[in-house]
């Protein structure tokens, strides 16, 4: 059997990524999004607050305090702001759990819905506890998951619902893409230094904004501020309203996986 | 959707650490009869309902992605078009300025005021690079001219105001601004306001700063002695 050329796995990992939704950061712990963003590109993942709402979920699934990603999609409402990253090599402790095929915390608060239905806490512990894996060769395992569940990688790209599971998550219209987008997580004290920002999607608009809240910015000496800077000016791919940051970065993980 | 009785409901962002600025958002919207909200997330979000709208079935919900701004009346918004918002510390510089006699549009009118302290109106992308541009130029010359009026003794509080809505403007060119802000720190003595932009330009405009620094002198001469070498016209 000939496996075609887009499902083979690339040489390179695909980029976890996270979008900006600082509003919740904001309200629970006073961070602004000028703030998080710093924050993210100096690699202090563990100073941004976690929301109410994943505090809640990692209580309820039994998760230490981690940072969150979405592995190689782009979501809508997570839009306006978005990252990629990678992991330099495999930094991860044998036994470190931190990938699940679903949206962990869309599971404990019941935004996805289920066939049969969750009834309670312990069946919601079970299916996590049944579909979480480690970290170390998630990468493998992910394209196994491309390859067995799309007809191309650029269909889960695209939010499409996949073939064979987990079985127990219902498509559309019952759920979104974010019930079938891939998770992953590390310890909110654990990052640094283990994860790389490889660049930033933002409106050209909201760059300068940064920027301009940067110089007047008390919290930050000189050198640190210069770091940041330099990082922006090298590292941000600049987003239009025509072309939203979401958008952008959808294209170039179409193009990861279209190139590789 | 019926692009009829569509009504803002709030911004695809946040109010919080945009108060200095003017920005262009997505909108989330009502629509009358229907329960939720609806948030646009593309600027075509007529095209493709079922990718670019999201229907968040709750206030609560819509909360959690996007802030609400609680408008005196019904404020309608068709596809296409986006929430023009400035901030209410920009809609202050822009009355001390229009004060002056320097700033032509009445904000009060063109935009409607939010309970948060936010104008906003509905604005289509052409207005929007219309209007940014303009408030930019509009600043640009009334800080310029302030600044020279006084022969650069002081910042008065029309130039700071002018800087200001410089700072909050994402179509005000870099290296105008750079200048602006260097010269009313010069004039200040601050000295570390100055090192710092001074040092963080450079970088941004991949300059030295000794290039910035003369970018500064430049302008200041022309603004202060009128002429670009400092030489007085009899």
């Amino acid at each position: 059997m000939t496996i075609p050329l887009t499902s083979e796995p690339p040489d390179r990992l695909p980029p976890w990524v996270f979008g900006l939704r600082p509003q919740v950061n904001l309200r629970s712990g006073g961070r602004r999004w000028q703030e998080v963003v710093a924050l993210l590109i100096l690699g202090d993942l563990h100073l941004v607050p976690p929301s109410q709402s994943t505090t809640t979920a990692e209580t309820g699934l039994g998760i230490p305090p981690s940072w969150y990603w979405y592995v190689a999609r782009t979501e809508t409402v997570f839009g306006r702001t978005l990252s990629f990253w990678s992991t330099a090599a495999e930094p991860w402790l044998a036994d470190e759990r931190g990938v699940c095929p679903f949206d962990t915390g869309g599971l404990w608060h019941g935004f996805i819905k289920t066939r049969p239905p969750l009834a309670d806490v312990a069946e919601k512990r079970e299916l996590f506890g049944r579909y979480d894996l480690i970290l170390s060769g998630w990468g493998p395992k992910f394209h196994l998951y491309l390859r067995e569940n799309y007809p191309a990688p650029q269909a889960y790209v695209h939010g499409q619902y996949p073939a064979k599971g987990p079985t127990e998550i219902l498509p559309a219209p019952e759920n979104t893409s974010r019930a079938w987008t891939w998770e992953a997580r590390v310890r909110r004290d654990a990052t640094k230094g283990r994860l790389l920002l490889d660049r930033l999607y933002c409106l050209e608009e909201d760059r300068g904004e940064f920027l301009e809240w940067l110089i007047d910015n008390e919290s930050f000496d000189l050198p640190t501020k210069k770091t940041i800077t330099s990082w922006i000016e090298e590292h941000t791919v600049l987003c239009s309203h025509a072309d939203l940051p979401w958008q952008r970065g959808q294209r170039d993980l179409l193009e990861f996986f279209g190139s590789a | 959707m019926s692009e009829e009785n569509l009504f803002v409901w709030g911004i695809d962002g946040e109010l919080a650490g945009n108060e200095g600025r003017l920005m262009a958002c997505l909108p989330f919207f009502t629509r009358e009869g229907a329960p939720g909200v609806f948030a646009a997330r593309a600027l075509d979000w007529s095209v493709d309902p079922e990718r670019n709208l999201v229907h968040l079935a709750s206030e609560e919900e819509a909360l959690t992605l996007g802030d609400k701004l609680t408008l005196p009346s019904p404020f309608p918004i068709v596809p296409g078009f986006l929430v023009a918002v400035i901030g209410p510390m920009l809609v202050q510089s822009l009355m001390v300025l229009s004060e002056t006699g320097s700033w032509g549009i009445d904000i009060r009118q063109s935009f409607m005021p939010s309970a948060e302290g936010f104008y906003v109106t509905s604005s289509h992308l052409v207005y929007y690079e219309w209007l940014g541009p303009h408030l930019a130029s509009s600043a640009k010359a009334a800080f310029d001219q302030e600044i020279s009026a006084n022969q650069g003794a002081t910042v008065t509080p029309a130039a700071e105001a002018a800087l200001s809505i410089l700072k909050g403007n994402p179509f005000t060119k870099l290296e105008e601004l750079v200048v602006r802000r260097l010269i009313a720190a010069r004039i200040k003595k601050d000295a570390d306001a100055y090192r710092t932009t001074s040092e963080l330009a450079a970088v941004r405009l991949k300059e030295t700063p000794q290039k910035v620094d003369e970018l500064v002198e430049s302008h200041f001469r022309i603004l202060v002695e009128k002429t670009p070498f400092g030489v007085r016209v009899a």
